[in-house]
């Protein structure tokens, strides 16, 4: 994993984003892994009586690819503190979700620098499908 | 829903975090990040929203609630997510769940329920805190 100098962050950096296509099959997996059996993570039909186009991901599942983005950012996965995001829209299998981030602010305490970012995903239409805000910690450059 | 039932905690639920349940997590989020995926790593971590998945297993309780009565005749969908980590989760940590609702509210129809999960390792130090807000309607 690729580290960068952390005493270069600056606010409006955009970190390299990450894609995924997300499929039926991953969908399933995920269910079955969490136990979170939803009828709308699990049946076309029933997901279509409760108003979607069919079956939908669980947000969990997708909110991953954004914490993904910030470990590879951040270098270490105990570089990474919180995340406050809202899922806005649907995904679907077959949707390809990009998630990315830009940092929004960067307070030194002490020897660590407390990095705020604005993070989203969106899907193959631009639609975006979360945002909202994360925070990693790392050590001063 | 009852809003008398905002405070009440459901029962705690325990499971070790195993190197297969992390290395077949990475797989389906697609996360190819080594300190996930190597099962050749010496210290495999969990990803970030691994651990706090698994406070989803809170959800049969919550829905079979009869005091709660949460409408299962209605969708319920996934809408806020708050995460907050303490410390990285790893391949042999036994974890504890321990959920409590925290709101429940009705807007445009629609009604909202919020829980939390003081995810804890085995010696009650804090590993995650996972808070999150279901729509039913």
């Amino acid at each position: 994993m690729k580290e960068m100098g952390f005493s270069e962050i600056k606010v409006g950096f955009e970190l390299p984003p990450v894609s995924h296509v997300v499929t039926r099959r991953n969908i399933l997996r995920f269910g079955g892994m969490v136990g979170a059996f939803n009828p709308v993570h699990e049946d076309d039909e029933l997901a279509e009586e409760f108003g979607f186009e069919g079956m939908i991901a669980h947000g969990v599942m997708h909110l991953n690819y954004i914490t993904q983005v910030l470990c590879d950012f951040a270098g270490h996965p105990d570089r990474v503190k919180k995340v406050d995001v809202a899922f806005r829209e649907p995904v679907y299998p077959g949707d390809e979700i990009t998630a990315g981030g830009v940092v929004r602010a960067v307070d030194r305490e002490g020897d660590i620098l407390r990095v705020t970012l604005d993070v989203w995903s969106e899907n193959q239409d631009g639609v975006t499908v979360i945002d909202g805000s994360a925070e990693i910690e790392v050590a001063a450059g | 829903m009852n809003r008398e039932a905002i405070g009440k905690e459901y029962p705690y639920v325990t499971y070790e975090l195993t190197r297969e349940m992390i290395l077949a997590y990475a797989e389906v989020v697609g996360d190819p990040n080594p300190y996930f995926s190597d099962p050749e790593a010496a210290v495999l971590y969990a990803p970030h929203t691994l651990v706090g998945a698994y406070t989803l297993l809170l959800v049969p309780y919550i829905v079979g609630d009869q005091e709660l009565d949460l409408d299962v005749s209605k969708p319920i969908v996934h809408i806020h997510q708050v995460y907050e980590w303490k410390r990285s989760a790893k391949a042999g940590d036994v974890l504890t769940v321990r959920g409590r609702i925290v709101d429940i509210r009705e807007e445009g129809g629609h009604e909202f329920i919020t829980f939390e999960g003081d995810i804890v390792d085995g010696e009650g130090n804090p590993v995650v805190v996972a808070r999150s807000t279901l729509r039913v309607g």
